[in-house]
């Protein structure tokens, strides 16, 4: 696995257990993906930052994203390992963290490294492997278990703990069971699977033609030849994005996303819209045709309007307009703007948007609001945060889980193990 | 070396700009090597360059001519309009104990600025430039600090090659620096720094002096960069970073043609942007998008090498009246780190800095 799947996948692990209670296993095997994958939340929100010299508003943040106030520490100093930020503690105590997180790459690569550099164990390493393979595409359970080579005890920790953090679903498709990740299901998992049934070479390489090119049109030659897409369209396991513009009805297709709250993915949703109408400027225009899309939504999400309007603007950004994400202007004379309504809904989609462009994947669609508003607000702590309520699950151990614990307490009882 | 005798003037300018929220270095050298590099030609030279970046990164520039000896008033303002012209100042002061009424009459036809000691007085009181702590007029002080610039070299001794190599980095930055285009400078400086980092030592007090220097460099082209990026648009800061510092879009393109021909001539594939860009290019993202503390930069960093280094305080506040902008702290220290970083630098050269 290269470095920046590595970090992606920390991420992912994190983002799906935070929401559990501590368990044995997860705190055990997991630790050090769980700390890399919190130094990656945490990163992500704090880019953009100066500096923070609150220490108390660091910690309702940190608090948000799942990292406890006494982890604080600890995930810091992860972050100063690959640079990202500077803590001064003049006498041992926290006073401000300089912050550098990089902009211009995403800053996995150096987290995905730091993490290989303390050595996870064996059981961590087959869990983001198995993350990684099953993105790609589902797995008869059978073969993964031989593929990893872990004992069944590990293995069933393994899947107990990736199960109930909702990164690894086992169906039975055509009388096999078959594992694959809720995180690439947009819609109906077992539509996704029968898909993947129909199509078992076909799915990796058609994932990612879309990963690596979202928002990519239905009449591009790599879709409109490709069976395996356009059964994937039929059947419902990839809803594309339609845009009427000016040039006529044009379809812009996305890589499946899941496991988002419905809160993150009504943004996604916005993230998608916002990006298939640029991608119709770049690709349909009927004047005035975007080269550099990036800048586009760099421009809205920085100026939340173009700098000059013209005419195709009225229809290529109409579907933004149904969805209430912004409105268009009628600058006289045909031409027309577009103005993006300045919510904190929208700037999160367009900042999705751009990481759909750059980097495919988009782990910016669980920037948590809340967590950004204590970081930003003058005086930390403000009241309680505008976000939806959760509640620790518990993982629920398998009996071999179980006997596996039963197994390490008693040997430490023993003295058999420190 | 011969005294300078109007040492004492320029020094008390430059407190006056300070206090006027400019970084200010003296004697400033403009000078260029004709043909094979083995004689530099001497231009000219300017007494004190007043350097200042409002909050959205717009340059100030002042240029002051010092003298107190017998010196024709006239010619020197005439002479003084070409050098602000030439740095693209926005004010030239002209500093005399006693100015003549032909200087004074011409002057203002010159957009020059005539200051007698008299006015300096006024000046230096309404600026309340008594309240400074930090003595940047005291002429021990700066004599002090002449003394660790450059290498040293006993009498009669020859060089050595470590010291030859610091004297490239002493000529750049002393004389060469203020003379190319400044889109160049950036790169350059990272470069020869990169030919000297290994030989640098923190315990050395003119290493360190050598390394504060290239810093208060290193910080003024990103922030004349990020004046252009301002000019450009920041809608895509990276891309017009690019396009300033190989000068321009055709240019830009002459470059990448160059290197498409010496990847395909030798089987290559060697990217045009050097390593340490990308380092650079995320600092000056953070400069261009904090620019209210990144304006403060320069004087932030004056202030830590004449407080901090030389007079061995650990708190800068009083410098600043008490209160400090903490970005600017922030930033001055992100900048020393970056270039540490891009030069491979010891970082504990700016151990002072590094502990605010």
């Amino acid at each position: 696995m290269d470095e920046l799947s590595i970090g992606l996948r920390a991420q992912d692990f994190h983002e799906g257990l935070r929401e559990t209670k501590a368990f044995g296993p997860k705190e055990a095997y997991f630790e050090k993906t769980l700390r890399i994958g919190k130094a990656a939340v945490l990163a992500m929100h704090l880019r953009g930052l100066l500096y923070v010299d609150d220490y108390t508003a660091l910690t309702f943040a940190a608090a948000q994203l799942g990292i406890g106030g006494s982890e604080l520490p600890v995930i810091l100093r992860e972050l100063e390992e690959v640079d990202f930020v500077r803590v001064k503690r003049p006498k041992g105590e926290i006073e401000r963290v300089d912050i550098r997180v990089p902009e211009f790459r995403t800053g996995y690569e150096e987290l995905g490294t730091r993490l290989k550099a303390l050595k996870p164990s064996e059981i961590e390493q087959a869990g983001m492997q198995v993350l990684q393979d099953l993105i790609q595409v589902p797995q008869r359970e059978a073969d993964l278990i031989q593929s990893l080579g872990l004992g069944s005890a590990e293995y069933s920790i393994l899947r107990d703990i990736m199960r109930d953090g909702q990164l690894l679903q086992v169906e039975t498709i055509s009388g096999e069971k078959t594992a694959f990740t809720p995180l690439v299901v947009d819609n109906d998992p077992l539509t996704y699977l029968r898909w993947c049934d129909r199509f078992p070479l076909e799915v990796a390489t058609s994932l990612k033609v879309l990963t690596k090119n979202q928002g990519l049109p239905m009449s591009d030659p790599q879709v409109s030849s490709n069976l395996a897409l356009n059964d994937a369209i039929q059947t419902g396991v990839l809803m594309p994005v339609e845009v009427d513009g000016a040039t006529g009805i044009r379809r812009f297709l996305f890589a499946p996303r899941g496991g988002l709250t419905c809160e993150e993915r009504v943004v996604l949703d916005k993230a998608r819209a916002i990006l298939a109408c640029v991608r119709y400027g770049e690709r349909f225009a009927a004047g005035r045709q975007i080269f550099y899309p990036r800048r586009i939504l760099e421009r809205l999400r920085d100026f939340k309007k173009f700098k000059h309007g013209h005419p195709d603007l009225l229809t290529q950004y109409s579907l933004l307009t149904l969805k209430g994400i912004g409105r268009p202007m009628d600058e006289g004379g045909g031409q027309w703007n577009f103005e993006i309504l300045d919510t904190e809904d929208n700037m999160k989609a367009l900042g999705i948007a751009i990481d759909m462009l750059e980097i495919g994947e988009i782990p910016t669609a669980k920037i948590d609001l809340g967590a950004q508003k204590a970081l930003l607000g003058p005086g930390g702590y403000m009241g309680p945060l505008p976000t939806r309520t959760r509640l620790a699950g518990s993982i629920t151990g398998s009996p071999q889980t179980r006997a596996e614990i039963i197994k390490q307490l008693s040997a430490i009882g023993r003295g058999m193990k420190t | 070396m011969s005294r300078d005798h109007d040492l004492s003037l320029k020094l008390r300018f430059r407190r006056v700009l300070f206090q006027m929220g400019y970084y200010s270095p003296i004697n400033v050298q403009l000078s260029e090597y004709i043909g094979p590099q083995t004689k530099r030609e001497s231009l000219t030279d300017l007494d004190v360059l007043g350097l200042k970046f409002d909050p959205v990164l717009s340059p100030h520039r002042v240029v002051c001519d010092c003298k107190s000896g017998s010196v024709s008033d006239p010619n020197r303002l005439f002479w003084l309009r070409g050098v602000s012209d030439y740095f693209g100042a926005n004010v030239a002061y002209f500093l005399r104990p006693k100015i003549g009424g032909h200087a004074r009459a011409i002057a203002p036809k010159l957009g020059v600025r005539t200051v007698d000691d008299k006015d300096l007085l006024r000046i230096e009181k309404e600026l309340r430039v008594d309240s400074l702590p930090l003595p940047i007029h005291d002429v021990n002080l700066h004599e002090r600090k002449q003394y660790l610039w450059n290498i040293d070299v006993p009498p009669g001794a020859k060089p050595t090659a470590r010291q030859l190599e610091l004297k490239k980095v002493y000529t750049y930055l002393s004389y060469e620096y203020w003379y190319i285009d400044q889109h160049r400078n950036l790169l350059r400086l990272v470069a020869h720094f990169q030919e000297i980092a290994h030989l640098l030592s923190p315990m050395d007090e003119r290493d360190v002096l050598l390394a504060y220097a290239g810093l208060e460099r290193f910080a003024h082209c990103l922030l004349e960069t990020g004046n252009v990026v301002y000019a450009f648009g920041v809608s895509d800061i990276s891309r017009n970073m690019r396009l300033y510092l190989y000068g321009g879009p055709l240019a830009l393109r002459e470059r990448e043609e160059f290197f498409e021909l010496l990847n395909k001539l030798a089987g290559a594939n060697i990217p045009l942007d050097p390593p340490c860009l990308g380092d650079i290019l995320e600092l000056a993202n953070r400069i261009i998008h904090n620019p209210y503390e990144a304006a403060e930069i320069l004087r932030y960093l004056e202030a830590t090498y004449g407080w901090c280094v030389q007079l061995g305080n650990r708190d800068l506040s009083p410098v600043f009246g008490g209160s400090l902008l903490m970005g600017a702290i922030v930033l001055a220290r992100d900048v020393a780190i970056t270039f540490a970083r891009v030069t491979g630098m010891r970082e504990e050269m700016f151990s002072h800095l590094l502990s605010l």
